[in-house]
C-alpha cells in the first residue's frame, strides 16, 4: 500500500515545497555572501520562494552585531541584487530573519553557542531543526567545519528516521587535484551521507544551462542529429574580460584549469554530451553525467600530441585601456607560472561521440566576456553551392550562457538576385527579448533547490572525482614542466598562439566570439 | 539617429539602448556581417563613408569605422555609437531596418588600443569584412591585429602612393593565402566580362591575339576622394597583356597619355596607350572606350554610351564595315553588382598575373 505523505501536494505544480529551515553561512563576511548569497536570498523572499518559517545566520570570525551585519547585507543587496531598490516591506520581514554569529572555525565553544542560537531560532521561527550549512570559506576549512558540526550534533548522517534534516553546501574548489579531492571526500563521508552534500557549481543554476536539457530532450529535431554522424566538433568557451583582480593570492594556488575547467566546463561538457536520462530525478541525471566523464579518453600528456595548452596574460589593452599583466597583479609572484588560460581537446569514446573533438577554452583578459557552447555541424555533402572563393560555412548552433542568454543557429542563405551567392545568416533566440523579466540568478535556484532537498543541479562526488582524475595528469605534467614562454598572450587577445595550433592541427579554428 | 559619445565599456549597452528606442519607432535591428573600415586620411574617410552608405543601401550590417586623425591637437580615443537606417529599409507595415554603427576616432599614438575596442564588437558567426582605406603596405600595427579576424580584406589601389609597391604587397598577400579584394579591380569587372564575352571564341580571340595597338580612354575627371583616375586603365591593359602572354618592354609618358610597349610571343611589338578624357557624366576613372587594331588591319571600337549601361561595339576590316552592335555594360559603381564583386567574387589568377605585369612597369 502506498502511503500518501503530502495529500495536498499537487505534483503537477512546479513550485517546490520547501521545509522550514535555518541557513547558516560560514564565511559570512566574505565577498560571495555579499555579492551573491544575500541578494539571492532576498530575491527568493521577494518572489515568495523562501519557506514561511526561515532564518539565516552569518557565521564568521570578525566581531559584529546582528544589526551591523543586517545593515551590511542591506547595502550589499542594494548594490548587487537584480531587483533594486530594496522593497521596504519585504526587507522589514527578511531583516528580522537575519542573525550574526562570531566565532573562529576551530572554536568548540563557538559551535556550542551556535547550537543554542539555532535552537532559539527554531523556537522563534518554527524552523523545526532543519539546517542548511553553507561553507563559503577557504577550502582548507571544509573538513574542520564539517567535523565540528558533527561533533556538536549540528549535523549527523541521515538514516531516514530523523525528523529534522541537515545539509551542507560546499563551494568550489572541491580539492585541488585527485588526491586532495579523495581525501576531502573521505573526511566528509565520515560525517555526512552523500545525499546531504551539495557541491555547488553555480553554472548549473543558470537558466540557459538548465534549458540545455530541455532544448536537447524536448526538441526531436535537435536530438536526432546530436551525434557524430552530424556534428563535426563542439567548442565550449568561458572567456572573461577581467583579470584576476583582487584574487591574486587565491589564483596563485588555483589557476584556470582548477578554477574553471575542472568544475564548470566539465559540467557543461556532461550536459552537452550525456544520454537522455530515464527521468528528471537527480540520480538519473547524475548517472548519465558520470557515464560521460568515464567515457572521456584520458589525455595523452606523455605523448607529443598537443591536447592541452596553457597561457598567462601579459600587459595589453582591455576596452581601450592599458592593463597589467598577470605577474604585475597584486599578490602574484613576479615569476609566477600559474595559468590564466587553458585550452583542451578531448574525446568521448562512446557510440554517440566517436571521433568528435570537444575543444574547451577558458581564459582571463580575453577581448570580451562570454560563455557559450557552440556545436558545429558537418558540412553539407558535395559542393553544390560552393563558390570559387570559399566553401559554404558549416551550420553552427550556439547556446549562449552569458551574457545575452539565448540560442542562435547559423545557416546559409541565398542572396536575393539572379546569381546564386551564399551568405551565412543567423536565427537568434534571446531570452531577454522573449521572456522580458530578468531570469533568476543561479544562486537563487541553487539555494532554493538545496532547501527543497533536490541535488540535481549539484555535482555528485563521483563527478567531481572523475573530473579530477582526468585533469590531474595535466596538472602534474604542467607542474613538472615549467613554462618558459609566460606571459604568452597579451591582455585583450584570444589566448596564446599554441591554442590556435591546437585546432589548426585538426584543420579547424576557434570561433570568433 | 544622433551619435552619442560614450565610454568604451558602454558600447554594447548603448547599442542595445538605441535598438530599444528604435523598436519603439518600428525599427528592426539587423545585421548580415560586420564591416570594419579603417581610414587615416580625411579624404579617404569621406570616400569610405560613401562606400559604407552604398553598402548599407543593400546590406544591413554592423559598421565599425576607425579613423586616425594625423594632426591631432591631443592624444585621444573617442567612441561614438549610433543607429543608421539601411537604405532598403521600408518593409511591410512601415517597419525600417536599422544597423549599429560604432565610430572610433583616435590619434595615431593610440593605434595599439584600437583592437581592444574593435574586436569585442565583431558579430559572432557572421562574416567580417575589413575595408582598409589606406595603402596595404603602410607600416601600421592595426592591420595585422584586425586582419586576422577578417573573412576578407578589401583594399583600394586608389590610395596607393606607389603602385609598384602596391602590386608587390598585393602579390604577397595573395601568396600568403589572404582573401583580398581590390576595389578598382572590382570596378573593372563589367569591362572584363564584356571583353570575355566579345572575344569568347577562337575566331574572335584572334582579334586580340593579333593586336597591334590598343588605345584605352578613361575619364580623367578628378574628385576630392579620387586622385588617380588612370588606375583602371592601367589594370585593363595589364590584364589584357597578361592574358595575351605579352612581355613588357617599356613605358613612356606622351603628353597626357601613357604609352606602354609590349612584345608578343612572335616578337611583334604591341602598343597600348592610356588616353585621358574629360567625361562629366561618367564616374572618375571609368573606362570610356577602347580601340583595338590588329596587324592585319582589322579594328574594333568599343564605346561606352553616356548615361546608359551599354557599350557600342563597331568592328571593321579592310573589306567590310559591320553594323555596330550594342552590348550591356552593368553599372558597377553602385548597387548590388559592386557589392557582390567586393564581397563575393574571387580575385583569382587573372588579378595576380596582371599585378606581375604592372610590377614590371616600374610604376610609382
Amino acid at each position: 500500500m502506498t502511503t500518501i505523505l503530502a495529500p495536498l501536494e499537487d505534483t503537477s505544480r512546479t513550485k517546490k515545497n520547501i521545509d522550514p529551515c535555518v541557513m547558516v553561512i560560514f564565511g559570512a563576511t566574505g565577498d560571495l555572501t555579499a555579492r551573491k548569497l544575500f541578494p539571492a536570498l532576498y530575491n527568493l523572499a521577494l518572489d515568495g520562494q523562501l519557506p514561511g518559517h526561515f532564518a539565516c545566520v552569518g557565521f564568521a570570525r570578525r566581531e559584529k552585531t546582528h544589526d551591523i551585519f543586517r545593515k551590511e547585507m542591506l547595502d550589499a543587496i542594494n548594490k548587487h541584487s537584480r531587483n533594486r531598490p530594496v522593497n521596504e516591506d519585504v526587507w522589514s520581514t527578511f531583516n528580522s530573519q537575519i542573525f550574526y554569529h562570531q566565532s573562529e572555525f576551530d572554536n568548540d565553544q563557538g559551535y556550542e553557542d551556535l547550537k543554542r542560537l539555532l535552537d532559539m531560532l527554531d523556537t522563534q521561527f518554527g524552523t523545526k531543526g532543519n539546517r542548511v550549512f553553507y561553507l563559503s570559506t577557504q577550502p582548507s576549512f571544509f573538513p574542520l567545519i564539517i567535523e565540528k558540526l558533527s561533533h556538536h550534533h549540528l549535523v549527523s548522517k541521515t538514516d531516514g528516521t530523523q525528523d529534522a534534516w541537515s545539509r551542507v553546501i560546499i563551494e568550489k574548489p572541491f580539492g585541488h587535484d585527485l588526491q586532495s579531492a579523495l581525501k576531502l571526500q573521505r573526511e566528509i563521508s565520515q560525517y555526512l551521507d552523500e545525499s546531504q552534500v551539495y557541491r555547488i557549481d553555480h553554472y548549473l543554476g543558470k537558466e540557459t544551462v538548465q534549458n540545455l536539457l530541455v532544448f536537447r530532450f524536448s526538441n526531436s529535431i535537435f536530438e536526432s542529429i546530436w551525434n557524430s554522424n552530424h556534428i563535426d566538433n563542439i567548442q565550449i568557451t568561458v572567456s572573461e574580460e577581467m583579470g584576476i583582480g583582487t584574487r591574486g593570492r587565491l589564483w596563485e594556488e588555483a589557476g584556470m584549469l582548477r578554477d574553471i575547467v575542472q568544475n564548470h566546463m566539465m559540467q557543461l561538457t556532461c550536459l552537452v554530451a550525456m544520454e537522455p536520462p530515464a527521468s528528471l530525478r537527480a540520480d538519473s541525471i547524475h548517472s548519465e553525467k558520470i557515464k560521460v566523464i568515464e567515457a572521456i579518453r584520458p589525455f595523452p600528456v606523455e605523448q607529443k600530441a598537443l591536447c592541452a595548452v596553457r597561457g598567462q596574460y601579459g600587459t595589453g589593452f582591455t576596452d581601450g585601456l592599458e592593463v597589467k599583466g598577470y605577474r604585475q597583479e597584486d599578490n602574484v609572484a613576479p615569476n609566477s607560472c600559474v595559468e590564466t588560460y587553458a585550452a583542451l581537446k578531448l574525446f568521448i569514446d562512446n557510440w554517440r561521440w566517436a571521433g568528435v573533438p570537444f575543444y574547451l577554452r577558458a581564459g582571463k583578459r580575453m577581448p570580451k566576456r562570454a560563455t557559450e557552447i557552440a556545436i558545429t555541424f558537418k558540412n553539407a555533402p558535395g559542393y553544390l553551392f560552393q563558390t570559387n572563393v570559399r566553401k559554404n560555412e558549416a551550420n553552427t548552433l550556439v547556446i549562449r550562457i552569458q551574457p545575452d542568454e539565448g540560442i542562435s543557429l547559423k545557416m546559409n542563405c541565398k542572396i536575393p538576385g539572379l546569381s546564386t551567392l551564399i551568405q551565412p545568416v543567423k536565427m537568434d533566440f534571446l531570452y531577454g527579448s522573449y521572456f522580458g523579466a530578468t531570469p533568476p540568478e543561479a544562486y537563487e535556484r541553487l539555494l532554493c533547490d538545496c532547501m527543497a532537498g533536490d541535488n540535481t543541479l549539484f555535482a555528485r562526488a563521483d563527478e567531481a572525482l572523475g573530473s579530477w582524475k582526468l585533469l590531474t595528469p595535466i596538472l602534474e605534467q604542467w607542474a613538472m614542466q615549467k613554462p618558459t614562454d609566460f606571459p604568452n598572450y597579451p591582455a585583450g587577445t584570444w589566448g596564446p598562439p599554441q591554442a590556435e595550433e591546437l585546432l589548426r592541427q585538426d584543420g579547424r579554428q576557434w570561433r570568433i566570439l | 539617429m544622433a551619435e552619442t559619445q560614450i565610454q568604451v565599456p558602454d558600447i554594447e549597452n548603448e547599442l542595445k539602448q538605441l535598438a530599444k528606442q528604435g523598436g519603439q519607432t518600428k525599427r528592426i535591428r539587423a545585421c548580415l556581417f560586420t564591416l570594419v573600415i579603417y581610414a587615416r586620411d580625411t579624404h579617404r574617410a569621406h570616400y569610405m563613408d560613401e562606400i559604407v552608405e552604398m553598402i548599407l543601401e543593400k546590406f544591413p550590417c554592423r559598421v565599425i569605422f576607425v579613423r586616425t586623425d594625423q594632426n591631432p591637437e591631443t592624444e585621444h580615443l573617442l567612441v561614438k555609437v549610433s543607429q543608421v537606417v539601411s537604405g532598403r529599409s521600408a518593409i511591410s507595415g512601415g517597419v525600417t531596418i536599422a544597423c549599429d554603427r560604432i565610430d572610433i576616432d583616435a590619434s595615431p599614438q593610440e593605434l595599439a588600443r584600437i583592437p581592444s575596442v574593435v574586436v569585442p564588437h565583431l558579430v559572432p558567426d557572421l562574416p567580417v569584412y575589413l575595408l582598409w582605406g589606406q595603402i596595404p603596405y603602410h607600416d601600421n600595427e592595426l592591420f595585422p591585429a584586425l586582419q586576422k579576424y577578417a573573412t576578407r580584406v578589401i583594399f583600394d589601389s586608389e590610395c596607393a602612393t606607389d603602385m609598384g609597391m602596391f602590386c608587390r604587397d598585393m602579390i604577397k598577400h595573395l601568396d600568403d593565402g589572404l582573401e583580398v579584394m581590390d576595389i578598382n579591380w572590382a570596378l573593372l569587372s563589367n569591362w572584363r566580362d564584356l571583353l570575355a564575352q566579345l572575344f569568347g571564341n577562337e575566331e574572335k580571340f584572334s582579334f586580340l591575339s593579333n593586336c597591334k595597338s590598343l588605345v584605352i580612354n578613361y575619364n580623367k575627371t578628378q574628385k576630392y576622394t579620387m586622385a588617380h583616375p588612370e588606375i583602371r586603365g592601367l589594370y585593363l591593359q595589364g590584364w589584357l597583356a597578361s592574358r595575351l602572354g605579352l612581355r613588357f618592354h617599356d613605358m613612356v609618358p606622351h603628353e597626357e597619355n601613357i604609352v606602354i610597349s609590349y612584345v608578343a610571343n612572335d616578337n611583334a611589338p604591341v602598343i597600348m596607350a592610356l588616353a585621358p578624357r574629360e567625361e562629366p557624366t561618367a564616374p572618375p576613372g571609368a573606362i570610356l572606350s577602347m580601340e583595338l587594331t590588329t596587324i592585319d588591319g582589322r579594328s574594333i571600337a568599343m564605346v561606352r554610351k553616356p548615361n546608359l549601361p551599354q557599350v557600342l561595339v563597331h568592328v571593321s576590316t579592310p573589306e567590310i564595315c559591320e553594323l555596330p552592335i550594342v552590348l550591356p555594360l552593368p553599372n558597377v559603381n553602385r548597387g548590388l553588382t559592386f557589392l557582390k564583386e567586393i564581397f563575393f567574387s574571387a580575385l583569382g589568377d587573372h588579378y595576380k598575373e596582371m599585378l606581375v605585369i604592372l610590377n614590371q612597369m616600374g610604376l610609382k
